[in-house]
């Protein structure tokens, strides 16, 4: 018996690109396997790759890890798009790696780690535990990915890719860490006001509203964009969104500013969420928001590749492909009043996890 | 893609993008920071920023899309990514660039303090800064040579009664390309743009020489640039696309271009011999015996990848010199992409050092 395989094998269309990806989720795993899984997928993809060059396909293999799973995407031009079949086989096939093409693929592997997104990685521990995989920093896993040898690779694939229940959190179950508040002194002449907010599993219909929350608060002419920026002239930058994963999310804001902003900064923050959450959105930022949303939603999709890997992390949170098209309509249906009830039951102050990174050198 | 002349001087391109759910809309105006005389350095960038926030109404199209604005050296293009039942009022929108600009005095001075802002990130970038010099070192003494942010004085100095002049100048849609990339034809767009009128297209200023200098140096020698003739034999848009992407999977080195004129600019953030080697590296792997099957998996795919977003292809139809399609990547051998490093490599070995 093995692992639940993830797999989507979209139809390219009339896209000149033709794409499928495997994986395996990381759920009921040790730590060390998840801390291997970016160097197991490369071996993956080289094997994959090489499997495929030696059949007369060019196939292009890439290694894919997410927090959720780790596994391979293939592409080929579409006239070749029959060679992807076979991909599953080859996947499956996998010998483990010698010494040398360990090391030739250690490098590339660590480089290609992404680090964290806007200071994500924070938020991530803050909400869900050092312990939980989503605490996984990309310094703890870059310095073990360095270390690790033949044997701890391979005892990590065959770890990935043994038969385990499938664990699907259920769709609330998002830990909610008390609210804290945190300066740290960093490298650099900019200062940042991070918070981060707990958020909903991929799962949750819950995750609609937020995303309409998050999207109004964040962008270009974004509810904080307005006042921070343009009434207050406070920041350079600002973003809000949230991420959902299989067993939980999160969201949050990073707003760039000068040192002595900092106090402000937050206190405008917290006062546009709680507006938010005793308001809404009026009807025609809320018609707008969601306009953006969907186009945002239609864009990944463009490529068979963006497909495949949404794809996959809706598999991994036991989500059927289905649902990835219903995107837009649920997210039409968003009125103001779910998105102030969502605002009101994630945005509140008592869970709210603050940073604030002042420069040592302004 | 059809391309046509409207009655009031406007160029449309119409590309098909069957069963795409989304439209693409890029209105492209020929004027840019190489447009500019010494005492309106930065106007053309400005304006931009003003046609975004009082003519298009901070951009916003219809309930949704916003557009993104981006001033070159030779033009400024506005851009927006819509459903597809959204594309003729995209088109309707983007028209208000032509209309007569009213620039409230404290929106002019909310968008001095933005760019002085923009700049300051600029110049904190490595990468921006070493293109700036390279381009500077390039085009030195002509009209490209200073960047599109242009002089901080002039941008401060900067009236709403100047920033309409250059508007009067040159926003008209004779001197404007726009490009509709949709699932299905939509006869309306025509329609509309074809009410588009303005003055003749005005003369440009660009003064680019017969022959700027082939090779320079950063003055850190962080970076090398040179520039050769589009004619040359390696010109063509799928090659020199494909032997950009190849160098960066062979060698790590990021390849840039721009077209300028009837130039075409390249250069890399890397010192000369780094450059050769990975070049030089790049030619091998593609003339080694599965150079093609190599080409295919690093460079085509991923080209091809790119290629297929709906405003990328509208980006680049608006400008001929960077138009290129599916069938001619597909159709690319690993030969004419090895003839293009062969020409890059050649240049910079035979090259003449700028003084910068």
């Amino acid at each position: 018996m093995s692992v639940r395989l993830l797999s989507a094998f979209p139809p390219a269309g009339r896209s000149p690109v033709a794409a499928a990806a495997l994986a395996v989720p990381l759920t009921a795993v040790s730590r060390t396997a998840v801390l291997t899984a970016p160097l197991v997928a490369a071996v993956w993809a080289r094997s994959v790759a090489d499997t495929a060059e030696a059949t007369g396909t060019a196939m292009r293999v890439e290694p894919i890890v997410t927090a959720d799973l780790a596994g391979i995407t293939a592409e080929v031009v579409r006239a070749d798009e029959t060679a992807l079949r076979s991909l599953q086989s080859w996947f499956q096939n996998v010998p483990p790696p010698g010494e040398t093409e360990l090391e030739r693929l250690r490098d590339d592997c660590v480089a290609r780690l992404p680090t964290s997104e806007r200071g994500s990685e924070d938020v991530r521990r803050a909400l869900f535990g050092d312990r939980h995989r989503y605490g996984v920093t990309h310094r703890e896993r870059a310095a073990h990915l360095r270390d690790a040898d033949v044997r701890t690779v391979e005892d990590a694939m065959a770890e990935l890719l043994a038969e385990r229940p499938a664990a699907f959190a259920r769709a609330d179950d998002t830990a909610r860490p008390p609210g804290r508040r945190t300066a740290v002194r960093v490298d650099g002449a900019r200062a940042c006001c991070l918070i981060g907010a707990p958020g909903v599993a991929l799962a949750s219909p819950r995750k609609f509203p937020l995303h309409v929350a998050w999207a109004a608060l964040g962008g270009r002419d974004g509810l904080l964009d307005r006042r921070l920026r343009q009434e207050r002239a406070l920041t350079y930058s600002v973003a809000a969104f949230s991420r959902e994963l299989a067993e939980g999310g999160y969201g949050m804001c990073v707003a760039a500013c000068r040192p002595d902003a900092l106090d402000e900064v937050s206190a405008v923050v917290r006062d546009t969420f709680a507006a938010l959450a005793k308001d809404g959105v009026s009807g025609t930022a809320l018609r707008s928001v969601k306009e953006r949303l969907i186009v945002r939603q239609h864009r990944a999709l463009q490529t068979a590749r963006g497909r495949a890997e949404r794809l996959l992390g809706y598999a991994a949170a036991g989500l059927p492909p289905a649902d990835l098209d219903r995107y837009p309509r649920n997210i039409a249906t968003v009125t103001s009043a779910d998105v102030r009830s969502a605002a009101a039951t994630t945005l509140t102050p008592e869970t709210f996890l603050e940073l604030k990174l002042i420069p040592t050198h302004p | 893609m059809r391309r046509v002349r409207l009655p009031g001087g406007l160029r449309l391109v119409e590309a098909p993008r069957p069963g795409s759910p989304l439209a693409a809309v890029v209105l492209r105006v020929r004027v840019g920071s190489g447009d500019e005389r010494p005492d309106e350095r930065g106007t053309a960038h400005m304006l931009e920023h003003l046609v975004v926030r009082c003519a298009l109404a901070g951009g916003r199209v219809g309930e949704g899309a916003l557009v993104s604005a981006r001033t070159g050296r030779e033009s400024t293009a506005y851009s927006v990514v819509v459903r597809a039942f959204d594309a003729v009022r995209a088109v309707v929108a983007l028209g208000a660039v032509f209309d007569e600009l009213r620039v409230p005095p404290d929106v002019l001075a909310a968008e001095q303090a933005a760019i002085v802002e923009e700049a300051a990130r600029r110049h904190a970038e490595p990468a921006w800064r070493i293109r700036e010099s390279l381009l500077a070192g390039l085009w030195a003494g002509t009209a490209f040579e200073h960047p599109v942010l242009g002089d901080a004085r002039v941008v401060a100095a900067l009236t709403p009664r100047r920033v309409l002049r250059f508007h009067r100048t040159w926003y008209h849609p004779a001197n404007a390309t726009l490009v509709v990339v949709a699932g299905r034809p939509l006869p309306d767009v025509a329609a509309v743009a074809s009410r588009w009128t303005g003055a003749p297209a005005p003369a440009h200023r660009t003064d680019a020489p017969s022959r700027p200098w082939t090779a320079t140096a950063g003055r850190d020698h962080a970076g090398i640039a040179f520039a050769y003739h589009r004619v040359d034999p390696a010109g063509s848009a799928a090659p020199v696309m494909l032997a950009r992407e190849a160098v960066a999977a062979a060698s790590g080195v990021q390849v840039r271009t721009l077209p300028l004129g009837e130039w075409l600019c390249v250069w890399a953030a890397t010192a000369r011999e780094p450059f050769i080697a990975a070049l030089t590296r790049t030619r091998d792997r593609l003339t080694g015996p599965d150079g093609a099957a190599w080409l295919r998996t690093e460079a085509l795919i991923p080209t091809l990848r790119r290629e297929d977003d709906v405003e990328t292809a509208a980006v680049r139809a608006a400008d001929p010199r960077t138009l290129v399609t599916t069938a001619a990547l597909l159709s690319c051998t690993a030969d004419p992409v090895a003839a293009v490093l062969t020409h890059w490599r050649n240049k910079i070995t035979s090259g003449q050092e700028g003084r910068r």
